[in-house]
């Protein structure tokens, strides 16, 4: 993995980690490079592309009851229902978190394409063979597991 | 989203078809114009789009369509979804999508990198603010697919 490859993909989890423990003060435990745990159906697969030196795609995933869980400590509100609030929630989640590893690789000068929100019973996101795809999970307590994937 | 960002995707899209697959797509239907909450098809490519616009472009087919259309790409039958199935659509739509930048120059259109999703009852979110125009498509060879086109200028 060369070094702006390897920049990309610990900026878009160390910045998933802090935003996600400012926003809810609640432990996450981050598993290694490459360790994944299922996320649990219905899921949300948020796809956000970029362009700088590198070419790429930042895929979060997450199930549905995760970011409800989320967003239930975030703004103090219990949901149990995916509405277009938890939607926007979703997406904003994503940005925030593109936003802070766009901030901490200012050199890379990533642009962002918009993000796309999947939701799914079942889905495969492929890497193809050409890109280096890698992936971490992330334990947020009381909450579940969410994904960080990152295709270059 | 104009009129003029439109016609250039659905002219790549059959360009493309037509070099590359030797097959020559019609369109299928009316546009859609797409906001909110849609369910989309089994297996889908999507590429972002930078430069002086934002966007994406999108194909997607059922998987059917997806094997029967790598195959006529590879020249070999292919019966059902694999990685090269995934690795042909997610090229397809990067084809379409360098073709449309071509043809948009004065945008400057910078690819990102294709991301390819198969599965079943998907459904896609959609700002309010950045509809997908979704321009359903057919081949006699291969079936049904749709493309579809979400840009604003920036």
């Amino acid at each position: 993995m060369d070094e702006n490859v390897f920049n990309v993909f610990k900026a878009f989890c160390d910045s998933f980690h802090e935003s996600v423990a400012s926003m809810t003060g609640l432990p996450i435990k981050r598993l290694k490079l490459g360790s994944t745990l299922p996320v649990e159906a219905p899921f949300f697969t948020i796809i956000t592309g970029f362009k700088g030196p590198k070419s790429g795609s930042v895929l979060l995933k997450c199930s549905a009851a995760a970011i409800l869980r989320l967003y239930a400590k975030y703004l103090g509100e219990d949901s149990n229902k995916i509405d277009a609030d938890v939607i926007d929630g979703v997406r904003e989640l994503a940005s925030i978190v593109n936003g802070a590893a766009s901030a901490k690789e200012q050199q890379l000068k990533l642009n962002f394409t918009p993000s796309m929100t999947i939701y799914s019973e079942v889905v495969e996101n492929h890497v193809s063979k050409k890109a280096i795809g890698a992936a971490t999970s992330f334990f947020v307590e009381d909450c579940g597991v969410f994904t960080v994937e990152i295709h270059q | 989203m104009k009129s003029e960002h439109i016609n250039p995707c659905i002219e790549a899209t059959v360009d493309t078809y037509k070099t590359m697959l030797g097959s020559v797509p019609v369109r299928n239907g009316k546009l859609e114009v797409k906001t909110g909450i849609f369910p989309v098809t089994d297996c889908m490519g999507v590429i972002g789009l930078t430069g002086k616009v934002r966007g994406a472009m999108m194909i997607g087919m059922k998987e059917e369509v997806a094997c029967k259309t790598v195959g006529m790409f590879l020249e070999k039958e292919i019966t059902s979804i694999d990685a090269d199935v995934l690795d042909g659509i997610g090229e397809i739509i990067n084809i379409i999508a360098g073709a449309a930048a071509a043809k948009l120059a004065d945008f400057k259109i910078g690819l990102g990198l294709p991301t390819v999703l198969a599965g079943k009852d998907h459904k896609m979110f959609s700002d309010i603010n950045s509809p997908w125009i979704i321009i359903p498509m057919k081949t006699d060879e291969a079936g049904e697919f749709q493309v579809a086109i979400t840009m604003e200028e920036v």
